[in-house]
């Protein structure tokens, strides 16, 4: 079932003092493939500034913009349509002989290899061979992600951007972003390959078409068990229409949403508010 | 004032029977006091000519005589290791060009000849600059040599991001970065009419509006130091805080900054995207090249090609982006084991020679040699130390001219 959803993204800055450069790159824009499509794009700043668009290293579309006159505030506004499809049935072509095999691993090596945000742990090394000593690799992913679900508690606030999955695990809570890192860190030490997804979820399933809800910027993991699927481990979930996809890499870092450097400005404060609609 | 010998009692070293060297496996290090260092060996070092009062008996005048390999290349040697220095530019180039232009789709990778994880899980690799497509990729570089235990000349190391290289480098580096400018632009031109030439005459058949485009092109050094290159005419030498990006565009005060030449890691080059807090680098000199408004040299990412595990397939990088065997093969680890490698000798690595001022090279004792390559996207030339080259020969060496035409098959 096909959902079209209408996602705005807007975030501000604000600074104690007048910043007089800043220089930003957006990674706001959902992506088109065969699980979604994009209608239509468009960022939006304030002050204005002039767009440069490229496509990163890992396929996603990045806005580059500079500003150079003095501002105490900043708005980025993004703004899209997208149609999703419902989820997909998980790829169960390859057995974990088959993960193992030198072309594989080649292939997929920078989704197998511990990051900042996805470091190796000991423990949850130990925990995901338990977990998947008698399954198949697809379902070794949701083992690992139920049991995740069940030993996090989700608490907004308890980790920050810069929290690793040792972190998150350390506290045994988080959020979504955390969820999906430590989650990457267990398949990553069985020999999956696996992927940090940035994104967003429309939260009510039953939603009439032309109800808007108030949303947040979401995370979950894609696996290649043979092909790529995705799992949103946050809320035990298939990915599917409620789920928009913008950004994919190795962990947080490789898909941040809004990054920059400005000169200036003091101390500068953010909020994020993003509201999604169901068009149809 | 160098030592000077005749050149003719050279021959190239692929035709040197080994067996009239003897190895100095065979020999015991005391043979070599010099081992090491190099000045005890040498008590001409910094007096030459009170150290050779034989002048006329030149073999009698260097203590290993009975090993003349140790010395510094001879003519033929010389053309060797001038074509085997721009054989590895050219393949390091078409390595790095091939990966960094898009490397889901790098040939090199597709093929098999690199594993695509030696990349991927390489520390050097910076996947920002995937996309950052540039006329040249290595504009300047250095290799080092050694002479191994047959005396033959081997490879122990390049430096493709951002060598620091003598004075008399200088207006050759800068004719490159003129030149490279100047494909650039045509490039921009071509992209926007259908009828391309192609693009090995992109530097002969430039439109007039590309040449005087070329001629004002301004060139800015950004170097934590000095930069030779800045005494150039037409160069500026310029700190982060004189530069600033607009929409991509790289400025310096009022003027378009057409190549941007950097002596700083890539980590400080842009904080935007390398170390947020780097003083040294301009934000935004990524996106601005990666739009092709400014030529970095070298640019962004080089330092993949010598990362030691990629490093160590640069001859199958020869074969497959060249079709050409290695002319100049690399170091055999185990030499180092069962051998004393010899310190090239006539030390001239110093750049004793030269002014302190006017050497940006870091004058650390090395056993070998330490050759540039400045690569303008046509041709390859191959530098060395102008103390090194007056000794060879003072009538065929090309000194600081010669050019080695090598084709990129792609």
């Amino acid at each position: 079932m096909n959902w079209r959803l209408r996602v705005v993204h807007r975030t501000g800055y604000h600074y104690t003092l007048p910043a007089t450069q800043s220089y930003n790159e957006a990674r706001l824009t959902p992506r088109s493939d065969h699980t979604q499509t994009v209608v239509t794009n468009r960022l939006d700043t304030t002050p204005a500034t002039r767009e440069y668009r490229y496509t990163d290293y890992w396929g996603t579309v990045v806005s580059a913009f500079d500003l150079h006159t003095p501002h105490t505030a900043f708005s980025v506004v993004a703004t899209s349509v997208v149609t999703t499809s419902g989820p997909r049935p998980p790829i169960r072509t390859h057995t974990w002989a088959d993960l193992r095999r030198p072309d594989v691993t080649d292939a997929y090596a920078e989704y197998l290899q511990p990051t900042a945000y996805t470091p190796l742990d000991a423990e949850l090394e130990r925990m995901a061979h338990t977990l998947s000593a008698r399954t198949t690799p697809a379902d070794a992913v949701f083992a690992i992600a139920q049991w995740v679900r069940d030993e996090l508690t989700y608490r907004p606030g308890s980790t920050g951007v810069h929290s690793s999955a040792s972190d998150a695990w350390l506290a045994r809570e988080g959020v979504c972003q955390d969820y999906a890192h430590v989650v990457l860190v267990m398949l990553r030490a069985i020999g999956i390959p696996a992927r940090y997804v940035s994104g967003y979820l429309y939260g009510e399933p039953r939603a009439r078409p032309g109800r808007t809800v108030h949303g947040e910027s979401h995370a979950w993991v894609e696996v290649w068990t043979g092909g790529w699927w995705a799992y949103d481990p946050t809320n035990a979930l298939p990915v599917g229409a409620r789920h928009v996809s913008v950004a994919r890499g190795r962990d947080y870092a490789d898909v941040t949403p809004l990054k920059g450097v400005f000169t200036g400005g003091g101390t500068s404060t953010l909020d994020v508010a993003v509201h999604l609609t169901r068009l149809g | 004032m160098s030592p000077r010998r005749p050149p003719a009692d050279r021959t190239d070293v692929g035709s040197y029977p080994t067996a009239e060297l003897p190895t100095v496996a065979r020999l015991p290090t005391a043979v070599f006091p010099m081992a090491g260092h190099p000045t005890a060996a040498f008590p001409m070092a910094g007096h030459p000519t009170a150290a050779l009062p034989m002048a006329g008996h030149p073999t009698a005048a260097l203590p290993m005589a009975g090993h003349p390999k140790a010395a510094l290349p001879t003519a033929a040697e010389w053309k060797r290791l001038e074509r085997g220095v721009a054989q590895r530019v050219w393949a390091f180039e078409a390595f790095l060009a091939d990966v960094y232009d898009s490397t889901d789709d790098a040939r090199v990778l597709a093929d098999g000849v690199l594993p695509r994880r030696l990349v991927t899980a390489s520390e050097r690799f910076r996947r920002e600059a995937v996309g950052v497509a540039q006329p040249v990729r290595v504009v300047i570089a250095s290799v080092d040599v050694v002479r191994d235990e047959h005396g033959a000349f081997r490879v122990v190391a390049d430096d493709l991001s951002c060598p620091a290289w003598p004075a008399y480098v200088a207006p050759h580096l800068l004719r490159a970065l003129r030149a490279v400018t100047r494909a650039a632009t045509h490039d921009a031109d071509l992209a926007s009419s259908a009828t391309a030439p192609s693009r090995a005459n992109a530097g002969a058949t430039g439109s007039r509006a590309a040449a005087s485009h070329a001629t004002d092109s301004v060139v800015v050094a950004l170097a934590p130091g000095e930069s030779a290159l800045a005494r150039q005419p037409g160069v500026t030498a310029v700190a982060a805080r004189d530069l600033v990006c607009r929409n991509n565009v790289v400025y310096h005060r009022d003027r378009r900054v057409d190549v941007l030449y950097r002596a700083i890691a890539d980590d400080l080059l842009d904080p935007l995207h390398f170390q947020p807090d780097s003083v040294h680098g301009v934000s935004g000199v990524l996106n601005a090249a990666r739009t092709g408004s400014v030529v970095v040299a070298n640019a962004v990412g080089n330092g993949l090609g010598e990362d030691p595990v990629i490093h160590s397939f640069v001859p199958q990088f020869i074969e497959y982006y060249l079709g050409e065997s290695p002319i100049l093969p690399t170091v055999d680890p185990q030499s180092f084991h069962t051998t004393q490698l010899l310190p090239i000798t006539g030390h001239a690595q110093g750049f004793s020679d030269l002014p302190a001022g006017l050497s940006t090279v870091d004058n650390s004792p090395f056993g070998g040699l330490r050759l540039f390559a400045v690569n303008d996207g046509v041709d390859v030339t191959v530098l060395s130390d102008s103390a090194s080259t007056s000794e060879l020969s003072t009538s065929n060496i090309p000194q600081q001219s010669s050019t080695v035409d090598t084709t990129v098959l792609w």
